[in-house]
């Protein structure tokens, strides 16, 4: 297990959101086994202070994307961002990323400013008040930061993103997801609505992590798992912290499962669920509200959504606390109504 | 009096049909619309070649009990959505109805399907990670 330190505020901004990295350095390790090939000198070109030498270069879902970074010493963290199921590729990114790292002033001890370096593994990388990291993507910036955490989520985000919109072996909607029963539930939503959270919950409850960031449909309508680490968002307080299935004590999902609920809800405060019955048109219209590439091949994923809602139940309410809602939606995924939703 | 043809627009458009819903993407301005049952009879009989008396005959024939009223306020509400392939002007008393009759004629022509359309804007790639959807209508 890895424990970063939570960075200072620097300039009066937010702390450091990666509160405690669960990955471990087993899966680290298990990482840079598989990209230990792919970690390769590229061409060099001049960037700052550093030349640009190291590259990841990693295909997901069929969309090949390439890192490179004038500064060896992040590869490990960076690839616990990559997306579930990265694997190393030779094929031509379809996405250019570069993560430049200048700094003005490094401290010449190794163990960094703060010192005690014994206490940090050798993927840790000592903060540095002086460090300055700039994302690009192609040659345009994405994020200019003193913050290594943030560029590396920003990192992962847009990687994330530019995935579900070019990938074309899967339609990706934002969404949490869970298996129960043989069958998926899915909860179709905006970043904040507490998708996450109610995902945690389902999963402490016994059912099976798919995803809380994208449901992946294939063409019949199939769901997939998209299983990377939850992204929890502490309460009251600007951090998120990144945690596996079985830290919840929960499993991961690993066949594609169909669709046999549709929860389309958001948390209040002081809710309470009562849900009303969406149509199978109207289910449609909510998950095509939360599909990435919508705009860019609206006829295959229409025929998709099509599929997904054919044999779900859809319904819609706002909802209190996730800690309620694991039994009422458990109850309503196993007394569904016939799949002619009208009777 | 001039007669109104109605014709249903398909330059554009991608449909998709569920059981007894169609959905409808306008790529000219990435909107997506859900069409009851009812909308969708008359959006299909929109060929021309119809009047608003005859696309309530052709539904009655359907098994869906929809007036010429209906019909009416259902090409207006076409129309406004830009799913006709040109604007029409309801014609004088073509709709007597309140408002409220006009949605108990709807439920009852609609049974479960009481809204007649729905239509949401297609998030862009990165509104659709962020969210903030709006149903319109």
């Amino acid at each position: 297990m890895v424990s970063h330190p939570v960075s200072k505020v620097l300039g009066g901004q937010r702390q450091s959101r990666d509160l405690l990295s669960r990955t471990g350095s087993a899966q680290n390790d298990l990482r840079g086994k598989a990209f230990g090939g792919t970690v390769r000198a590229n061409h060099e070109s001049r960037s700052g202070n550093r030349s640009l030498r190291d590259s990841v270069v990693f295909s997901a879902w069929g969309v090949p994307i390439s890192i490179r970074t004038n500064d060896a010493e992040i590869i490990p963290r960076l690839l616990d961002h990559l997306p579930p199921d990265a694997k190393p590729t030779s094929a031509a990114p379809k996405r250019l990323y570069t993560l430049l790292m200048a700094t003005t002033n490094r401290s010449s001890d190794p163990a960094g400013p703060s010192g005690g370096a014994a206490s940090l593994s050798e993927t840790e990388r000592p903060a540095n008040a002086n460090d300055t990291y700039e994302l690009k993507a192609g040659g345009v910036t994405l994020l200019k930061t003193n913050d290594l955490t943030e560029v590396l989520e920003a990192l992962e985000s847009d990687v994330q993103l530019q995935i579900a919109d070019m990938c074309e072996q899967g339609l990706f909607v934002h969404a949490g997801v869970v298996g129960w029963r043989g069958r998926a539930i899915l909860i179709p939503g905006l970043s904040g609505s507490g998708k996450t959270t109610l995902v945690a919950a389902l999963v402490k409850a016994g059912a099976t992590y798919y995803s809380d960031e994208y449901a992946v449909l294939d063409q019949d309508g199939r769901v997939h798992p998209y299983a990377r680490r939850l992204s929890i968002r502490v309460a009251h307080v600007s951090l998120r912290m990144r945690c596996r299935p079985d830290d919840l004590g929960g499993t991961r999902g690993v066949d594609p499962l169909s669709v046999g609920l549709i929860a389309v809800t958001r948390y209040r405060f002081g809710a309470n669920w009562r849900p009303r019955l969406l149509s199978p048109g109207r289910a449609v219209l909510a998950l095509i509200d939360n599909t990435v590439s919508i705009r860019r091949r609206p006829q295959s994923a229409l025929a998709t959504l099509r599929c997904a809602v054919s044999k779900a139940l859809a319904l819609e309410s706002a909802r209190g606390e996730a800690s309620e809602m694991p039994e009422l939606l458990f109850r309503q995924a196993d007394d569904q109504r016939p799949s002619n939703w009208l009777t | 009096m001039t007669v109104v043809l109605p014709v249903a627009r398909t330059e554009n458009l991608h449909l998709e049909q569920l059981p007894d819903e169609l959905i409808v993407y306008d790529t000219a301005c990435n909107k997506a619309h859900c069409l009851s049952p009812t909308a969708a009879s008359v959006w299909r009989n929109c060929d021309g070649q119809k009047t608003a008396e005859d696309i309530s005959v052709q539904l009655q024939k359907e098994g869906i009990g929809a007036d010429k009223e209906m019909v009416w306020m259902t090409l207006h509400r076409l129309s406004k959505l830009n799913l006709l392939a040109e604007k029409i002007v309801l014609p004088q008393n073509a709709i007597l109805s309140s408002r409220r009759d006009l949605m108990k004629k709807v439920a009852a022509a609609g049974g479960v399907f009481v809204v007649l359309t729905a239509t949401i804007a297609a998030p862009t790639v990165a509104r659709a990670s962020s969210g903030g959807g709006v149903l319109i209508g």
